[in-house]
Order: structure tokens, then C-alpha cells, then sequence
């Protein structure tokens, strides 16, 4: 581990290494084509470990958020969007989950359960898809200046690094 | 540490109620607003067990077996610029926003 690294917090880290792991790890399962029903059911089942671990992460955040805008609600705020905006995608990204699940066909059945071909969640499963793009992108775009901030103290190389 | 997991048994009963909310959805009168493009498309009177017919652009059903199709590639582009497009735009309009109204220091 270089000098830099150590210098950004243990928490910082993991936070961003699990972002940036769902987003790409989303993008890819997103892509049905490209996987194929078999990889797309099992990154399914990898979200369903770490989207619960990412919001754990964040929980404190969105408890002291939550308190503090309904405390003292004024106009809505960068704040409230952002709010606002993880909360949608944590209800639309949970149903996807919970769509993926109880209609697996490959994932699923090879650990011995056979959820049905359910017409309402198959449906439900490729909406809150949808959704759940454009709000994760949303997601990671209202907290652009955070991310690129951690990016350049993780990858700065060289003299700069120990500036 | 148990801390933590307090925090992970809260997440896990938040998402537990969102499921559940999901199974109330899908009894209630509102379970129409959700359709599934790749319904049923049997032929009237076939068995249940009877497997749907193919169709062009059946994705669920083109791709069920097989690794990665790079052939396919063109889908993950397209995901990306999608996300793209929208981080590009938040970000023009939050520094467009910052150069009106600059951060000002607080005074010594």
C-alpha cells in the first residue's frame, strides 16, 4: 500500500471500492445481451450482498439527513435532491432485487429452490431496472465532486503524492 | 462492531418492508399499471406448461444459457453513455450553478 493510500481513511476506501463495484458491476448486469441470463442472475445475486453492505455503510448519513430536513424544512436543498433521490433508488433497486429473485430461472433453481414465472414481478423486475439506471446515475452524478476528489488522492502518483 | 451489525439488522428489515410493499402492490388494483413485455404469448388454449413461442426481440429468452457476448458489447456502451449523459449534465449545471454563486470563505 502506497503513502497516498494510506493517507485516504479505511472507511473513505471501502466506500469507494464498493461505489465504484456496484456501479460497474450495474452497468454490466444491466447489459442482458452481453451476460446472458446465467451471469445476469448471478451478479443479481452478488447485489443482493452488497447493495444491504452500501446502504449499512451510509445508514448514519441518511437517518441524520432525514432528521435534520424534517426538522427544519425550508426550500428544497442540494440535500433534500440527493435525498430524495437515494431513497427512490433504494425502493426501486430493492424491488428489482426482489423481482430478480422470484422469477430466477438459473441462479435460484441451482441451489435447489424454484421460485414461479410470475408475470407482475417480471414486469416489476425490468421497470425498476430502468429506473434504477437513471436514478443510480443521478445517484453518482450528485456526488461527483466526492468521488473525483477520492479518486485523485488514491490513483496521485509522484512527487504530488506526498504533498 | 456490533454497531455495525445493529445498523446492517435496521437495513435489512427497511428492505424487508420495501419487499413486502412489493408483494402488497402485486394484489392490489395498481398491479395493472405493471405490464411484462415478454408476457405470455402462448396461442389460446395451449397448456400452461407449454413453452412461449420465440420472438425477435425476446432478450430474456434469446440469451438463456452461454458466458459474456462480446459480439454484444455495443449494449454496455450504450448503458454507459446513458449514465454518461446524465452525470455529464449534473455536472455542467452544478458548476454553472458554483461560478454564479461562488463559495465565498467565511470573513477572519
Amino acid at each position: 500500500m502506497t503513502a497516498t493510500t494510506r493517507s485516504v481513511p479505511r472507511r473513505t476506501l471501502v466506500d469507494f471500492w464498493l461505489d465504484l463495484v456496484l456501479l460497474v458491476a450495474f452497468n454490466i448486469d444491466y447489459s442482458f445481451r452481453f451476460t446472458g441470463l446465467t451471469i445476469h442472475e448471478w451478479i443479481g445475486m452478488v447485489f443482493v450482498v452488497l447493495v444491504p453492505l452500501h446502504l449499512t455503510q451510509h445508514w448514519d448519513w441518511v437517518m441524520r439527513t432525514t432528521r435534520r430536513l424534517v426538522a427544519r424544512w425550508r426550500t428544497p436543498s442540494r440535500e433534500s435532491l440527493r435525498l430524495a433521490v437515494d431513497l427512490l433508488l433504494m425502493l426501486a433497486f430493492v424491488l428489482c432485487m426482489a423481482g430478480g429473485l422470484l422469477v430466477s430461472r438459473k441462479a435460484l433453481p441451482a441451489i435447489g429452490l424454484r421460485p414461479g414465472d410470475d408475470r407482475f414481478w417480471r414486469g416489476l423486475h425490468t421497470t425498476t431496472a430502468d429506473v434504477s439506471l437513471f436514478l443510480a446515475a443521478l445517484h453518482v452524478a450528485l456526488s461527483w465532486r466526492w468521488g473525483l476528489s477520492v479518486a485523485r488522492r488514491i490513483f496521485r502518483r509522484g512527487p504530488k503524492a506526498t504533498a | 462492531m456490533s454497531r455495525y451489525l445493529r445498523r446492517l439488522a435496521v437495513v435489512c428489515v427497511a428492505i424487508a418492508v420495501v419487499v413486502g410493499l412489493g408483494f402488497l402492490w402485486r394484489i392490489s388494483p395498481a398491479a395493472g399499471l405493471i405490464t411484462d413485455d415478454h408476457g405470455d404469448r402462448r396461442p389460446p388454449g395451449a397448456s400452461a406448461d407449454a413453452p412461449n413461442p420465440p420472438q425477435e426481440n425476446d432478450r430474456h429468452r434469446s440469451r438463456l444459457n452461454g458466458g459474456f457476448d462480446l459480439g454484444s458489447i455495443d449494449e454496455v456502451v450504450q448503458t454507459m453513455v446513458i449514465g454518461g449523459l446524465v452525470l455529464a449534465i449534473v455536472v455542467v449545471v452544478d458548476r454553472s450553478r458554483r461560478r454564479r454563486r461562488p463559495v465565498v470563505p467565511p470573513a477572519a
